[in-house]
This record gives structure tokens, C-alpha cells and sequence, in this order.
């Protein structure tokens, strides 16, 4: 397929999202560009202590002023920004990694292998959102990788809770039986069939987190337990900037409002995304049987990320919602 | 006026009435007691009528005791000297009154246990037998008297009417038994009195104690946390939970409150304020914003920037302390077991800049060992100038790497920076440091841990920030021990010099306050050489409080002292 | 019903069983020997060989592992956690003291969100598209997408440094307890609005209500007797976890308030790597989890006779 008609159906695609959709991936567009290269554009050094300047006032020079070191708070906003934003990435893509293994087990292995993986997940789901994370992150260590770490390993059971009914559901389908039949491996099956198939959905599961997940990584480094000093990260900023906010609040009211911006940004593009896959699958009226356990179709997974209530299946959702901050 | 001068001014003040105090009555004595007049400052050991004028407690107005020899050389074996109070107290009698409403972010009391918990004094809940006054002077205080009978014998008398919470006399024995619990249970306690001390009980409230050798710091140890006086609150108990403070705790809840009554029978009479809550906000923004709001009436040790946010309702003044700042170096290990390295590091960092970073500038940039104008002889030991840094690097075979950093041999001047946020203005220092000294050639990790200790005691470290009350005692020899000499509590970095071991001996047995001070100089020029570590700043001891609520505060420079019985409320 | 009410509660043990494992785990993978740190913090100074060795005999720590987790789960299930390496004192206190602090928080902050919303998320449906649906789902984006320790500053910034209006810290009085609960009602409202607004418009899209309307009846008495008896039970599904995830998950709020709930307790525990409280919370957050899950469980039950089949 030539590359042209593939950015068309790709605008075309992006044409028909909700305009909140748009607005939204727009914005997030400009963030991911601003922590890519903002700290290049902007000349000014996130790291460049200038005590002679410290606790100044905004300025053409620097448009937020500067930190208790003299240190220009847009350039540290900018820097703040990829580690942000490259921390989520990184514990979405770790989070599903482990989410698709332990679901593809659960799916594929013996009855034993998944009542242990099922029992494990509903017993980390009734685990409240941060507290296990901080709790892994000060025992390991406080650093950046490891609070990454101690994100993944807290809060991989929602994802591989979907993926194991999303594979289940695959599985039982015509194709992947006769494969079977035709004497595929496992690993063929899984790799071949299963996952180009559940890609689209698995995509969405890691976005629909990617949000909760910055408001974690910003909870956490507000905390002591993230990036440590000097390199920028929005929550630490947040913290550094409490011993001088009754007199320079902006220099905390600068990095919220980029947690939340970022988080809003994510979450709308997320919805807008959604909504719009799960239109195309379900265009044709056809609704999916409401099975028990293994009824899980795209516009449940849709459900349990979003998170809409479902009696049997709920503790799932929700686990970096807003309350857990 | 502005806090800057404030500090200057109430530093001025306090060294006049030092001074004066020393002119008025410590002169005066120490020739009576001791005939030499050597108005050496910091070491007079009674707090004379400087005290008497401006003490925290009106029950005492100490005045010296001679009691059985006449003035002699230093040296003299039969020389005596002491500490009294007046034995007859003027008690209180006005009835408690008021409620005072505190917040606290560290050094909260875990458990109302003198063995198991040594933040009780700063609450007025422990007393010690002597204590130090807001000048640095040492003055009785559980104890009426202390008398040096010969070099190497004290006796202590217990004031009348002293009593414990539970009703009953403090006696001789208690004493004796207090102090034997404290050896067991604080291994620093040995270093200071020697734990083969000979105590007998001279009568009721008079205990004798025979030191193996001759003890010039026996009298400011009774000052020591360390040697509080408690007793166990069942008979026979290992605990030490029934003290003789002037408050005592009704409620205590971990981590989160703690709630103080007068003890109506202590001996001073019931102490001034009805109820004491004292609440533990670790956040130092909340604290402050809690003191703006009224919800609290007092604040003490707050990160001195916030000086500014007060409005006219507060006040709030920042005085000089005895805490020092400073930087605790891994002798054991590369880099720093290169003395060219250490001295090198010290010398390449600017003390004014992280004064001004972490302080607000509201401290001094510190280049000696002790805190100046708190009492001690000190000398500068180290200096800031980036130049002669490089340079010690060159001579001592550094080469500037390709990427800006140092090496030698193939090591590189790389190494990490500890941090711990307890004291909001250790990280602030590090992350400086760590800037400051890249042009020099050092690549610095800063990272920022709940716990030091922990780490340190791993050996897995490099440096470590710190501070440091360099002043419990008021007298050098505790310190220096702790931070210079072999297994000394401070000495993480497993310092061991043997002349300053010797010289640490030396002071142990030395009683003449002036020859004590000299061999504390001494010790501080083999500092000077050794580098064992960097002293930044000394910050200021921050309080604020709700005006015409709070009353009779005076600020200590020790901050084992907070709650007196001269705080009252309106 | 009995029947119903019995598999529940067996389905409860499984959990909590895992649970307990995994905060055996934890306190296994944690460096530093306990003995030591409790010696240290029951007060002794100079610790001896011979003391640490008695007190790993007395903590059984030389075992194999699964004798030791046996051993630890017999004395769990006696209420006793261990003490704190810190405070030295038992677990148990620590939570029992603290505990009824956090339960008023969360249940003011569930009430105070339910309160408003499960009507506005209501009419947000039945109102597809107007003004209120618009509203309802700008609030809802906004509470999910702002951090809550966040809020918790700017709260104590304006309404306690600025206004002077209400205290800068949690306290146990009514002020007090106005802006925690306040900022966790915000995030705690952006879900629930959010929650209720998609259970009405699949209750909406059910076929009985086509029918309804089709008979002729009015908008409000489909709504009362067709539409809200229907969603009641969801809705009360989402408020138990809810409520549940604010008796644990509040702890960052708790901590920036200093409220004496044990979030802050947990906080406070993790940063300083005393593990046997860690685990205290893992297990007292399970416990409220299941609890409140069982309630949410049976209430629905009773209202909902369709669940009880299942």
C-alpha cells in the first residue's frame, strides 16, 4: 500500500474523531514535541544554577522565573516533561509486557496455572493503588528506574486480567481452532493469530492507563521516591517548591497544571480513541453475548478500562482513578 | 529591623551577657574557687549572675560552693569547685493555666521512655542533674549542688523536694540506679563518664561519685540526655517511663500527638501551662501555614525563608545555634581516602552560596569546627578558594578527563552525594555542591534517602550530609570524641588519627577549663590537615510564635531545650 | 439468599490468603535483618550477637521460609502483626488507633461525592447532550485528571494561608475536616458522575424502557419506576469500591494533610521501610476491601434479586 493513501486514511480517520478527541490528540501532539525538543529550543539550561537570580520574578528571560537555585522553571518544565511522559510510556509497555505473558498463561496453560494467575489478580486488586508501589520503591531503593519498576510489578493485574479473557475469547475463535487443527504450535498460534488480532484493543488497555499512570509517577516523586535531585520531574518540582509558594506560587502552580494538562490531554485522546475503534468493530449492530467470564469483547474491554460497573467483573477498573492521589 | 540583624544583634547581645556574666560573677569565682583568672569563654561553669538575671527557671539563682579547699594552681588535687543552686526554692504557686498548641516535624517522642527514647528533654518531661543556660553556661538543675571534692570525686546533692510523677522522692538511690541503666543502655554514655564510676550513697540526696581518672567534663555531662534521671514504672522494671519533669504526657499517640499536663508536685512547683498539645506535621509548608491560621500557637526549627511569610500578628526571630551542617566523608574508600581529595572538596565549595540556597542567608557560612560566638574556642580550618582546589587536584596527580571529570590511575573523581530531607536545607546544599564543583572536575551524584544512618552504617557510601548539635554538653571533649575519635558516634566515616587520640585522652583527664580549650585547638589543627570532614553552615535556630499568646520564651541555642517553665500562655 | 451469602464469604478466604502471601513476600525481599531493627527499636543500644540470636530464635527467622509464613499467619490470625521497627509498638494499635480516623474521611467524602454525583451523572444521561450532560463530563474529565496532592496544596495555599478560613492541617473537628474531605470528594465525584452517567444510559438503552415509552408513559415515571431501580444496584456496586479505594487510597491526601488516618500511618511506614506495618496495611486493606465488597455484595443482593442467581 503506498505510503500516501495510508497518511490519507490515517487523516481521514483522525477527521471523523469527536472535536474534544481532536483538540485533544492535538495537544498531546505539542506536549510530546515540547519535551522532545523544548529543552533544545529553549536555550536556557534546566540544570544551570544562577544564585544571583534565584527566586526571581517572570521575565522576558525566564517566563516563569526562576527556583530557589536560580534555575529557569520553563527549562525544567520541558525537561520534566520527557521524564513524565517517558516514565508512563515505559511502565504502560511494561505493564501490558507482563499482562499479555501472564494472561497468554492463564489463557493457554492448565487449570492450575489459572486459577493461581486468577487468584493472584483479584488479590492485588483488592490492593489499593499507590501504598504497595511506595511501599516496593522504598524496600528496592528510591530511584527512577525503580519506581518505575515498583509501578509495573503493582499494577499489572487489570491488564492481565483483560488480556487473558481478551486471548480467551480469540482462541475460541473459527480461526484460531482450525489453525489449531492444522497442527499450529502454541507459539505460532499466539504469536501469528492471537496477537496481531488483540493488538488494537491491548493498545487502548495501555493508553486508557497512561494518564493514571503520570498522576502516580508525579504522587510518587512528590514523595521523595522518584527522580532524584537536580534532574527535573513535575512532582519532585511540586515538592521543591513548597518551602516557597506562599510567596512564589506560581512556582508551584506551574508544574500541576502540567500534571493535569498532560492527564487531561491523555485521557480525552484515550476516550476519543476508543469511542472511535469501538464504533468501527460494533458499526454493524452486532452486539456481543454477555457471557460471564470469558465474554469479553472489545466493548467490554472498553467497558472495564473506562470503567463502566460490571457486577461480576469490577474490582478491574479504576485502580489509578483519581482518588488514589 | 530585618532577621539579618537580628541575628547579629541577638549574637552581640549574646555575647555581652556573656561576657558580663563571665566579668560579674564567673570571674569572680573562678578566682575565688579556681585562682586563675582566665575568663576563657564558654567554659565557666556556673552561670553566675548572668543566669540569675536572665534564667529560665526563677527557682534557681546559682551561686558557686567552695567547699573544702582553698584556691590552688589548675592542677591542684585539692582544689574544689562545683555548681549550686539555692536550696530553698521559691515555688510556683499560680495555677496552670492556657493551653499551648505546638507542631513538630521531627524529633517526636516514640514512647515516654527515658531508656528507650532520648527526645523527651526538648518537652520538658526529662531533667538532667546539671543543664546549660540560653548563654552556654552550665547551671544546676534536678541537682542543687554539684562539688568536685577532689579530681577525681563529685558529689551530687538532689534538690529538696525533687519528686517523681509517681509521687515519690528522688533519692540518692535513684539516682545510682538511673545511672546504671543509662550505661547499659546508651553505649555513648560510657565514653563520656567512664561506667567504672564508684557511686555511694552519702546520705538521702547526696551521691558520690568516684571517676577512675580525672573527669573535666563530668559536671556538663550530667547535662547529657544521656545521663537524664528516671525511674521504672513498675518497681524493679528495666524501663525508665516515671520522670521528673516539670510536664508529663497524658496522651501520646505515635508519629501523630502528644498531649502534656503540669506535674503539680514537681519541684519548682506546678509548671505554668494548663495543657500542652503538641502536634507532629512533617511537612514543614503545613506547620507554618498552621502557625498563619491560628491553629497552632508556637513553631519551632522551620526552614528559615519562611521568615518572610509572617505577617505582624506572628513573631518570629531566627537566633544563633550550636546545629552545624556538614559533610561526613568515607575515609575507608576511593575517593575520599585521598586526604588531596578531601581537602581539595572542602576547599572548591563556596560555604556563602549554600548559605544563601538553603538558608536564605539567614545563616553563617561556616569554615571551623564549632560554631563561632557560641562559647568555644575555634579556629578557621577551612577555606573556600576554587583555584588552590584545582590545583591541590593537579599536584596530587588528578588530569582532567575528556568529559570534564578528574581522574587518576583510572579512577574517576566520581562519587555520590547522600541527602536526607529531615532538615529541609541538607539537599538544598548537596544540589549545589554538586554544581559548584563540576567546573572543578568532580561529577557528584546527589541522592536523597529517609534514612542516613542506615546507609552509612552499611559502609556502601561515599559522603554524606549531616548535622551535627555540635554544643549538648557545652563542653569540647564531647564532640570531638564523637566526631574525631575511633567508634565516636559521629565518626561514620571511621576517621582514626592516634595523636588525636592521645590528645582525646589528654582531654578526658584535663580539669583546667582554659588548658581544655587549648587541647581542643589542637585537635581542630590536626583537623585542619586531615580533612575528615567539611563543615558548610550553621544554621539558625528558627521560632515563631502567636504575639501576646505566647510569653517568656527565650531562645536556646541548644535544641535539647524547649519547653521551660518560663513559657507561659495568655 | 443464604446460599448466595455463603459462597461469598467462602470467595473472601482465597484472596485474602494471597494477600497475606504476598505480604510475607514483601517482608522477606526487605534487606536489613528484623532482628536487629527491632532490637534497635525496642531501645537497646548496644546490640550483642547473643541478643540478636535470641531474638531471631524468638522470631523464628532461622526456619525455612514456609514454616516461618505458617508460623506468621498463626499469630496474624490472633491479631498480632508484629511491632513496628520504628515505635515498637504492636501493629495492631498503630491500625486500631488510627483507623476510625480514616473511616470518617472516607465515608464524609463518599457521602459528600454521592451526593452529588449520582444526581447530576442521572440527569447528565437523561439529558444526553444539554448543558448538565456538558457539565457533568468537563467535571468528571477535570477531578480524574488533576493530582490530588495537588489540589490538597492549592487548598491549604488559598482557603488556610490566604482566607484563613479553615485549618492548614487535618484536624478532628468540623473545620478540620472540610478540605480533606473536600479534595477527595473531587477526584472521588469525577468517577462516580462519570460511572452513574453510563449506567443510566445502559439502563436507558435497555429494551423494558423502549416498551415503557412505548406505552405511553411520562418521562419522570419512567424514570422513577423503570430507570432508577435499575441502576440502583451498579451504582451502589461502584460506591462500595469506592468507598473502599478512599479507606486505602487516600493515603497521599492524608499525608499532605497530616491526617491521623492510616494512609499517612502507611506513608509514613513505606518511606522509612518499616515493613511490619507495610504489611499491617496490605492485610488491613484487604480486610476492607473484602468487607465492604461483601456488604456491597449483599445490599445489591437485596435490591437486585437477578445478582443472587449468578
Amino acid at each position: 500500500m503506498p505510503v500516501q493513501s495510508r497518511v490519507q486514511r490515517f487523516s481521514s480517520w483522525i477527521s471523523e474523531l469527536h472535536p474534544t478527541g481532536r483538540i485533544a490528540l492535538s495537544l498531546l501532539l505539542c506536549l510530546v514535541l515540547l519535551a522532545l525538543f523544548g529543552p533544545w529550543v529553549w536555550g536556557q539550561g534546566a540544570l544551570d544554577q544562577h544564585v544571583e537570580l534565584r527566586l526571581s520574578n517572570p521575565s522576558l528571560h525566564h517566563p516563569l522565573g526562576t527556583d530557589s537555585y536560580g534555575r529557569d522553571i520553563l527549562a525544567r518544565l520541558f525537561l520534566g516533561a520527557r521524564w513524565s511522559l517517558l516514565g508512563a510510556a515505559l511502565v504502560c509497555a511494561g505493564v501490558s509486557t507482563i499482562g499479555f505473558v501472564l494472561g497468554t498463561l492463564a489463557a493457554f496453560g492448565n487449570r492450575f496455572v489459572d486459577t493461581i494467575i486468577g487468584r493472584l489478580i483479584e488479590a492485588l486488586l483488592a490492593l489499593p493503588g499507590l501504598v504497595p508501589a511506595l511501599a516496593l520503591t522504598a524496600i528496592l531503593g528510591p530511584s527512577f528506574p525503580n519506581l518505575l519498576l515498583a509501578l509495573i510489578v503493582t499494577s499489572w493485574p487489570s491488564s492481565a486480567r483483560i488480556f487473558r479473557s481478551l486471548i480467551l475469547r480469540e482462541r475460541e475463535a473459527g480461526y484460531v481452532e482450525s489453525a489449531i487443527a492444522l497442527g499450529a504450535s502454541s507459539r505460532v498460534v499466539i504469536f501469528r493469530h492471537i496477537l496481531p488480532n488483540i493488538f488494537g484493543p491491548a493498545l487502548i488497555l495501555a493508553t486508557a492507563n497512561f494518564g493514571g499512570v503520570i498522576l502516580g509517577l508525579a504522587s510518587l516523586s512528590f514523595l521523595g521516591l522518584g527522580m532524584q535531585p537536580p534532574t527535573p520531574e513535575w512532582g519532585r518540582m511540586i515538592n521543591d517548591a513548597r518551602a516557597y509558594f506562599q510567596r512564589y506560587p506560581w512556582q508551584m502552580i506551574a508544574p500541576g497544571l502540567c500534571i493535569a494538562l498532560t492527564v487531561l490531554a491523555v485521557n480525552l485522546s484515550g476516550d476519543a480513541l476508543r469511542d472511535r475503534i469501538a464504533g468501527e468493530r460494533y458499526s454493524k449492530r452486532e452486539m456481543p453475548p454477555r457471557s460471564r467470564r470469558a465474554g469479553s469483547t472489545l466493548r467490554d474491554v472498553a467497558a472495564q478500562v473506562s470503567p463502566l460497573p460490571k457486577l461480576t467483573q469490577r474490582a478491574a477498573s479504576g485502580r489509578f482513578s483519581g482518588t488514589e492521589m | 529591623m530585618n532577621q539579618v540583624e537580628r541575628i547579629r544583634i541577638s549574637r552581640r547581645l549574646q555575647r555581652r551577657t556573656f561576657l558580663g556574666g563571665v566579668a560579674f560573677g564567673g570571674v569572680s569565682i573562678l578566682l575565688a574557687a579556681c585562682g586563675d583568672a582566665m575568663p576563657t569563654p564558654g567554659v565557666a561553669p556556673a552561670g553566675s549572675a548572668t543566669v540569675a538575671a536572665t534564667s529560665m527557671a526563677p527557682a534557681s539563682s546559682p551561686a558557686m560552693s567552695s567547699s573544702s579547699a582553698s584556691a590552688g594552681s589548675p592542677a591542684s588535687p585539692t582544689r574544689a569547685m562545683g555548681l549550686a543552686g539555692t536550696p530553698t526554692v521559691a515555688r510556683r504557686t499560680a495555677a496552670p493555666r492556657g493551653e499551648l498548641r505546638l507542631a513538630l516535624g521531627f524529633d517526636f517522642p516514640a514512647k515516654i521512655d527515658a531508656l528507650k527514647d532520648t527526645h523527651l528533654m526538648p518537652y520538658g518531661l526529662l531533667e538532667t542533674l546539671t543543664r546549660q543556660t540560653p548563654q552556654n553556661t552550665l547551671e544546676p538543675w534536678l541537682a542543687e549542688q554539684v562539688t568536685r571534692v577532689d579530681p577525681t570525686t563529685w558529689r551530687v546533692t538532689v534538690r529538696q523536694g525533687a519528686k517523681f510523677w509517681d509521687g515519690s522522692a528522688v533519692t540518692a538511690d535513684d539516682i545510682i540506679a538511673a545511672f546504671q541503666k543509662n550505661w547499659a543502655g546508651f553505649p555513648d554514655a560510657k565514653g563520656i563518664i567512664s561506667p567504672d564510676t564508684k557511686m555511694t550513697a552519702i546520705d538521702q540526696r547526696t551521691v558520690e561519685f568516684k571517676t577512675p581518672a580525672p573527669s573535666g567534663i563530668f559536671p556538663y555531662a550530667l547535662s547529657l540526655t544521656l545521663f537524664g534521671i528516671h525511674k521504672p514504672s513498675t518497681p524493679g522494671g528495666a524501663d525508665g517511663g516515671i520522670l521528673t519533669g516539670p510536664y508529663r504526657a497524658t496522651k501520646l499517640v505515635v508519629d501523630n500527638e502528644l498531649t502534656l499536663e503540669p506535674f503539680a508536685d514537681h519541684w519548682g512547683g506546678p509548671a505554668p501551662i494548663a495543657k500542652i498539645s503538641i502536634r507532629f506535621v512533617p511537612d514543614p509548608n503545613a506547620r507554618l501555614l498552621a502557625l498563619q491560621s491560628g491553629d497552632i500557637d508556637m513553631l519551632y526549627n522551620f526552614p528559615p525563608e519562611s521568615l518572610k511569610s509572617f505577617d505582624s500578628a506572628v513573631e518570629a526571630m531566627a537566633t544563633p545555634s550550636g546545629r552545624v551542617d556538614l559533610i561526613n566523608l568515607n575515609l575507608k574508600r576511593p575517593p575520599f581516602n585521598d586526604r588531596v581529595v578531601r581537602e581539595a572538596f572542602s576547599t572548591a565549595i563556596d560555604r556563602a552560596i549554600l548559605n544563601t540556597v538553603g538558608l536564605d542567608g539567614r545563616g553563617v557560612p561556616q569554615y571551623t569546627l564549632f560554631p563561632t560566638g557560641v562559647g568555644f574556642e575555634t579556629i578557621p580550618i577551612q577555606t573556600y578558594d576554587q583555584a588552590k582546589a584545582k590545583q591541590l587536584l593537579e599536584s596530587g596527580g588528578w588530569q582532567v578527563g575528556a568529559d570534564g571529570v578528574r581522574v587518576k590511575d583510572g579512577q574517576r573523581l566520581a562519587f555520590t552525594l547522600l541527602s536526607y530531607p529531615g532538615r529541609a536545607q541538607l539537599t538544598p546544599y548537596a544540589v549545589s555542591i554538586q554544581s559548584q564543583l563540576k567546573p572543578v572536575g568532580f561529577a557528584i551524584e546527589v541522592k536523597e534517602v529517609q534514612n542516613v544512618t542506615e546507609v552509612t552504617k552499611t559502609g556502601d557510601w561515599d559522603a554524606t550530609m549531616k548535622s551535627n548539635n555540635m554544643l549538648p554538653t557545652g563542653d569540647p571533649l564531647y564532640e570531638l570524641n564523637r566526631l574525631l575519635g575511633q567508634g565516636g558516634g559521629d565518626n561514620v566515616g571511621q576517621y582514626v588519627n592516634l595523636q588525636v587520640e592521645s590528645l582525646l585522652n589528654d582531654l578526658r583527664v584535663e580539669l583546667d577549663p582554659a588548658q581544655r580549650q587549648q587541647l581542643s585547638l589542637k585537635i581542630q589543627e590536626i583537623a585542619k590537615t586531615d580533612v575528615p570532614d567539611v563543615f558548610l553552615a550553621v544554621g539558625p535556630i528558627t521560632t515563631a510564635y502567636r504575639k501576646g499568646k505566647v510569653r517568656g520564651y527565650t531562645p536556646h541555642p541548644n535544641d535539647s531545650y524547649l519547653i521551660s517553665t518560663d513559657l507561659s500562655v495568655s | 439468599m443464604s446460599r448466595f451469602l455463603i459462597a461469598r464469604l467462602l470467595a473472601v478466604f482465597p484472596v485474602l490468603l494471597v494477600i497475606s502471601l504476598l505480604a510475607f513476600g514483601l517482608q522477606a525481599i526487605t534487606p536489613g535483618d528484623p532482628a536487629i531493627l527491632l532490637l534497635q527499636a525496642s531501645g537497646v543500644e548496644t546490640i550483642t550477637p547473643e541478643a540478636i540470636q535470641a531474638k531471631r530464635a524468638e522470631l523464628h527467622l532461622d526456619d525455612p521460609l514456609p514454616v516461618r509464613y505458617t508460623q506468621w499467619l498463626v499469630g496474624a490470625l490472633h491479631g498480632d502483626f508484629g511491632r513496628s521497627f520504628r515505635s515498637y509498638e504492636p501493629v495492631t494499635n498503630l491500625y486500631r488507633d488510627r483507623i476510625a480516623a480514616t473511616a470518617l474521611l472516607a465515608l464524609c467524602a463518599a457521602s459528600l461525592s454521592a451526593l452529588f454525583a449520582i444526581p447530576l451523572g442521572m440527569t447528565a444521561a437523561y439529558w444526553r447532550g444539554s448543558w448538565l450532560d456538558a457539565l457533568a463530563q468537563v467535571l468528571a474529565v477535570i477531578g480524574s485528571a488533576v493530582p490530588g496532592f495537588w489540589v490538597a496544596l492549592m487548598g491549604i495555599y488559598f482557603l488556610a494561608a490566604r482566607l484563613h478560613w479553615l485549618p492548614a492541617f487535618g484536624t478532628l473537628t468540623m473545620k478540620g475536616v472540610i478540605m480533606p474531605v473536600g479534595v477527595l470528594a473531587l477526584a472521588n465525584m469525577a468517577t462516580l458522575t462519570r460511572l452513574t452517567r453510563g449506567v443510566v444510559l445502559d439502563v436507558l438503552s435497555q429494551p423494558f424502557v423502549r416498551v415503557a415509552r412505548a406505552k405511553g408513559l411520562s418521562t419522570r415515571e419512567i424514570a422513577i419506576r423503570h430507570v432508577f431501580p435499575n441502576t440502583l444496584g451498579p451504582i451502589l456496586t461502584v460506591l462500595g469500591l469506592e468507598t473502599a479505594h478512599l479507606m486505602t487510597g487516600a493515603a497521599v491526601v492524608e499525608y499532605v494533610f497530616a491526617w491521623p488516618g492510616i494512609g499517612k500511618l502507611a506513608v509514613d511506614a513505606a518511606l522509612l521501610r518499616d515493613t511490619p506495618v507495610i504489611v499491617g496495611f496490605a492485610i488491613a486493606a484487604g480486610l476492607i476491601f473484602v468487607t465492604l465488597n461483601l456488604v456491597v455484595d449483599l445490599a445489591v443482593g437485596t435490591v437486585d434479586p437477578r445478582v443472587r442467581s449468578v
